[in-house]
């Protein structure tokens, strides 16, 4: 079973990213480039635009940003071949920080197009063969115009948990 | 006053003739409703025998000489003028040769009451459309001439057409005509003069002609100039103006008409007021409205009285809850809008009070869809558009012309395809009006503003603070609140607590956290009987006090504290209740205070705090 995490970018409490922060880093990680990105430590503000609430996922401009919290719980779960950097988000209404990562999949071509279905967003309908994903639990989908991360089955307890909040999750 | 005269309602009469005197004109004549305004310019001829000189008996009586010159000895009216000639009154004499006076008897003509229309003549504006060409033969003045007139006409002087090519019109039978009907011909001649005394340029005239006649237009395309049948025709005749007892007392009558239609409503509405805290009254309410509407469709209008279709009718009826208590108006705001609210949430149906022409500015209306904002419009504004196109598809059904024959029925099989069409249509509009329980199927039509911004101002969801204070602590205990309007009840709401926080007795310590914790929070509700605590900031928030005596729980909002029962809540309860329980209990008050909550610009939590950080100085 594979899935979906998506952020909420319209409930107002949650901070939110100006594009101006990340400009830098949103095209490769769109097309996960890793080789594009720098391990450095970022610091970034949050926008005025939005709340002063941290949630525990956010994907601004195609940068994954995991809390730190929910980082360290699926950290031991994630394959080898995953980009990891740190962002420090700082609010722009309160000067609070919290610590983030920057968790980066590989793009996989395993999109099967002959059960797929390719219609506005909420018609869509994604097959993958799971045979060509290999160990990845993290991955992202090549060919697509679907940029969204994409998990399997033993991320989903720990996303699912109560514990963390901020993001929802879709069954593919 | 002197009555002026027209053609149908004055007769001349000498005493010494044994015959009749007719009228005849000299100059182009003013039209009003089918008769022709008396100027100066008239002129008497006389048949029949005199007996003013003797007899002999070698010359038999002689035949009546009258043949006058337009010398008018008295009843010339000396303010109002037709191009620039006098009009005659009642008063109007003549002297003929012989030396006998020629006096006017006036009396009131032939009219049909119900009609509002004599029977005889054509439209004013027919005749001026004449006019034009007449202007051009060489025994009439010329154009020239014309203009000049037009452009040295004084005030209360009027260039008008002339009317001599036109048929005679026909007698009149005036000995039936009762008192009433003259009155009221005078009255309304009266007011036509009235209007053309304060004509200030020409261009007027066809304004008055076209606000006081029927044009031709409204007649279906029926030529009826040339009709043979115009004299019998009903249609023509058929008034394109409202009736009074149309416009006057029209709730009343559409109540009258509609007693089981009332009956039914009655039924389900007293039980709902039982069972609320209101009582609210009802109206009846013209689906199709009569003036602004109906009375806006001239030709409608005629064919609805050529078709004996009634305006008032229990077809066209839907009731609706309106305000009972005497002084409603004088209420707030708020008060008045949660009123509506509230009994358009109990009864599923349209509030009817105010204009059903209020204005939308679908720009303000947040909730909108694209299409909604181009097809939002004023409930009658929809309306005309609607009987515009219904009586456009009846023309074209019955392109023909609308003269009765007795031989074919044509009129009564059209009436009852008429008469169909306007019921089916106030079926259709009814059926909008009564699905307002889910309010948006009620689009477009929407008869008062508040039932408009029911449907589309409330806002969906939202937040709120409650201030408790919280004795134990000697401070005040901050609760968060989110609300979300139900989908299937309008009015409810359903409350989640989000966060709370503590804060000192004066709002003066952590006013960094308790900012940040109201967050982008407009409205709160302080519970706090001297109505005297302040927050720290006033950036963009809006206080309510909440009050508690007794167990009775009121909102004070801009001194509407009193007689505002819908912002009271009586909470019974044997045990001490929690700040939580009693929230619960009050909830309605939150949702007719937060109903009233005004869309304005969208204002980001992290830019609230900022501004409310800068006003405080930190």
């Amino acid at each position: 079973m594979i899935y979906q995490i998506c952020d909420m970018p319209i409930v107002e409490d949650f901070i939110k990213i100006d594009f101006e922060e990340l400009e830098t880093i949103s095209i490769p990680c769109l097309n996960s480039d890793f080789h594009l990105l720098s391990k450095e430590p970022m610091k970034i503000q949050s926008s005025l635009n939005g709340g002063t609430e941290f949630p525990d996922f956010l994907y601004p401009f195609h940068v994954p940003l995991f809390s730190e919290k929910l980082y360290q719980r699926i950290q031991p779960l994630l394959q080898p071949n995953i980009f990891v950097s740190d962002v420090k988000i700082v609010s722009a209404a309160t000067k609070e920080q919290q610590l983030y990562q920057i968790v980066l999949p590989m793009l996989i071509d395993c999109v099967n197009f002959e059960k797929s279905r390719f219609k506005p967003i909420w018609e869509e309908k994604i097959c993958v063969h799971e045979n060509l994903i290999g160990n990845a639990v993290l991955f992202k989908l090549a060919g697509v115009s679907n940029h969204g991360i994409f998990f399997r089955e033993p991320l989903k307890e720990i996303l699912a948990s109560p514990e963390f909040r901020g993001y929802e999750i879709f069954e593919v | 006053m002197a009555k002026i005269l027209t053609e149908i309602n004055c007769q001349f009469s000498c005493p010494f003739l044994a015959g009749t005197i007719t009228l005849q004109h000299l100059a182009p004549s003013i039209t009003h409703m089918g008769a022709k305004v008396l100027t100066n310019t008239a002129t008497l001829t006389g048949m029949g025998i005199c007996s003013k000189i003797p007899p002999t008996p070698a010359t038999p009586p002689p035949p009546c000489t009258l043949i006058m010159s337009p010398v008018w000895i008295s009843g010339i009216e000396p303010t109002i003028t037709v191009n620039g000639i006098p009009v005659l009154n009642d008063k109007a004499s003549q002297i003929c040769p012989l030396g006998t006076k020629i006096s006017c008897i006036c009396h009131p003509p032939a009219i049909n009451k119900k009609m509002g229309v004599p029977s005889v003549d054509v439209s004013l504006a027919e005749l001026l459309a004449m006019g034009t060409d007449i202007l051009t033969d060489e025994d009439t003045p010329s154009s020239e001439t014309s203009d000049e007139t037009k452009q040295n006409s004084p005030k209360n002087t009027i260039q008008e057409s002339s009317s001599e090519t036109k048929q005679e019109s026909e007698e009149t039978n005036t000995s039936e005509n009762s008192e009433e009907d003259s009155e009221q011909v005078q009255n309304q001649f009266a007011d036509v003069i009235e209007d053309i005394d304060n004509v200030n340029d020409i261009s007027d005239i066809g304004d008055i002609l076209e606000k006081e006649t029927p044009s031709n237009t409204e007649n279906a395309g029926c030529d009826f100039a040339s009709c043979p049948h115009r004299n019998a025709c009903e249609y023509l005749k058929a008034s394109p103006e409202l009736y009074p007892d149309e416009k006057e007392g029209a709730s009343i009558t559409l109540r009258k008409n509609s007693r089981s239609m009332e009956q039914n409503y009655l039924a389900k509405d007293l039980p709902l007021q039982e069972q609320s805290r209101l009582t609210w009254g009802n109206a009846a309410h013209h689906v199709i409205s009569i003036k602004d509407a109906f009375g806006r469709c001239k030709q409608l209008v005629k064919l609805a009285h050529f078709y004996g279709y009634d305006i008032n009718s229990q077809e066209n009826c839907i009731f609706l809850p309106s305000n009972r208590e005497q002084g409603f108006g004088k209420q707030g705001t708020l008060y008045k809008q949660a009123s509506a609210y509230e009994v358009m949430s109990m009864t599923g149906l349209q509030w009817h009070l105010g204009h059903h022409n209020f204005q939308i500015d679908s720009e303000s209306f947040r909730y909108l869809s694209a299409y909604e904002k181009q097809h939002l419009k004023p409930y009658n504004d929809i309306l005309l558009e609607n009987l515009s196109k219904l009586l456009s598809q009846f023309l074209q059904r019955h392109a023909d012309c609308f003269y009765d024959d007795p031989e074919t029925m044509q009129k009564k099989r059209n009436a009852e395809e008429f008469i169909n069409m306007m019921n089916d249509y106030a079926e259709e509009v009814r059926m909008f009006l009564q699905a307002f329980r889910t309010p948006k199927a009620s689009f477009p039509y929407f008869v008062s503003r508040e039932a408009l911004n029911y449907t589309y101002q409330l806002p969906r969801t939202g937040k709120f603070i409650c201030a408790i204070f919280h004795p134990q602590n000697h401070g005040w205990k901050l609760l968060l609140y989110g609300y979300e309007r139900l989908a299937k009840n309008e009015y409810e709401i359903q409350l989640t607590e989000k966060d709370s926080f503590i804060a000192d007795y004066d709002f003066r310590e952590n006013i960094g956290e308790l900012i940040t914790f109201c967050r982008n929070v407009r409205n709160f509700f302080i519970f706090d009987i001297y109505s005297k605590r302040k927050l720290p900031f006033q950036t963009e928030c809006k206080i309510y006090y909440i009050h508690n005596e007794g167990g009775r729980y009121f909102i004070d909002t801009a001194g509407e504290t009193e007689s505002v029962p819908i912002l009271q809540t009586n909470v019974k309860a044997e045990k001490k209740l929690s700040s939580r329980e009693i929230i619960a209990q009050i909830k309605p008050m939150f949702s007719a205070v937060l109903m009233h909550e005004q869309e304005s610009r969208y204002i980001s939590p992290s830019m609230m705090i900022a501004k409310r950080k800068k006003e405080c100085g930190i």
